[in-house]
């Protein structure tokens, strides 16, 4: 087990004590604590997977705007303490079927996944081109290698190179070229969001 | 990190969230724990995209990312607005469907 293994283990275990951490907290602010200390841990697991846009989205997106709006609310509402020791007394008896059945059907669907995958997919050397046909074979060296206009990681066939995989050019090609519908429709969803929660806080007129 | 590992993990993750959500009162809280849910769904996509070598993956997670944000936004002016009426934000306070 080498030194990134260990790292990657460490921080996704820590990553989940910090989950659990925020369900046990009583007080609210320190479960916002615990969630920062889990998106953080989530961020460097994510670098490690080599996923480096995700990993940067994770520390501007969750961390500096998910836990800092959670944060500025409970301060906004002054209901830290509120709720104390009380948990939901009957609970558990909703909550230990549905975790069982939860499992039953996870497990039921991830196994054929967790069969299929290879141990290592990442490519180190050059890209081996596909029917013989021209693509980038090297993905490192500024040369655009089939001439189709897109040099190194800026090309699609780079996508499962180690030095392109994960990059803002391969998910952005991407993000840019088959999922471009799904791009522009979140787009309408933040704009729902936005209008959203200015008209459910906004106070009518003569209200007090 | 094999993928067995790797669902463990988000498995686990995401029965801490969903326990949070079922069992807390504090309104807050719970939409943290559903903000840890989406968390663990976005480490299974990481992990898979990453064994599977396609970052397509990603784009899921980008996409998750943009709906925990609207999530977010929407809950906590929902928040605001249950605490305007009940000077309170511990669920069981909010029994009724009518305003």
């Amino acid at each position: 087990m080498d030194a990134s293994t260990v790292l990657l283990y460490l921080f996704t275990i820590l990553a989940a004590g910090g989950g659990v951490a925020v369900v046990m907290q009583r007080d609210a602010v320190h479960s916002a604590v615990a969630l920062l200390f889990t998106m953080l841990n989530l961020a460097a697991v994510y670098a490690l997977m080599q996923a480096h846009l995700i990993a940067a989205l994770q520390v501007v997106i969750y961390g500096g705007a998910i836990v800092i709006l959670i944060v500025y609310i409970i301060m906004l509402l002054d209901v830290r303490s509120e709720d104390a020791v009380r948990w939901f007394r009957t609970g558990w008896l909703v909550a230990l079927p549905m975790v069982l059945l939860f499992a039953l059907l996870f497990g039921r669907a991830i196994l054929p996944v967790s069969a299929r995958a290879s141990t290592e997919s990442l490519l180190t050397g050059d890209i081996p081109c596909v029917g013989g046909a021209k693509c980038e074979q090297v993905c490192d060296d500024g040369v655009d290698t089939d001439g189709d206009g897109l040099t190194d990681c800026k090309d699609p066939d780079c996508g499962r190179h180690m030095a392109c995989y994960g990059t803002v050019e391969s998910v952005g090609g991407h993000l840019l070229g088959p999922f471009v519908l799904p791009f522009e429709v979140s787009s309408i969803l933040l704009l729902a969001g936005i209008v959203g929660s200015i008209l459910l806080t906004a106070r009518q007129e003569g209200e007090r | 990190m094999p993928l067995d590992h790797v669902f463990a993990f988000a498995f686990f993750m995401l029965m801490t969230g969903a326990a949070g959500v079922m069992l807390r009162r504090n309104l807050i809280v719970v939409l943290m724990s559903v903000e840890l849910m989406l968390n663990s769904v976005n480490f299974a996509f990481v992990g898979v995209a990453r064994q599977l070598g396609d970052s397509a993956g990603h784009v899921m997670v980008l996409m998750i990312f943009v709906v925990a944000a609207v999530e977010v936004a929407i809950g906590m002016a929902i928040v605001v607005n249950m605490f305007r009426q009940r000077e309170s934000i511990a669920i069981d306070n909010f029994n009724v469907m009518r305003g």
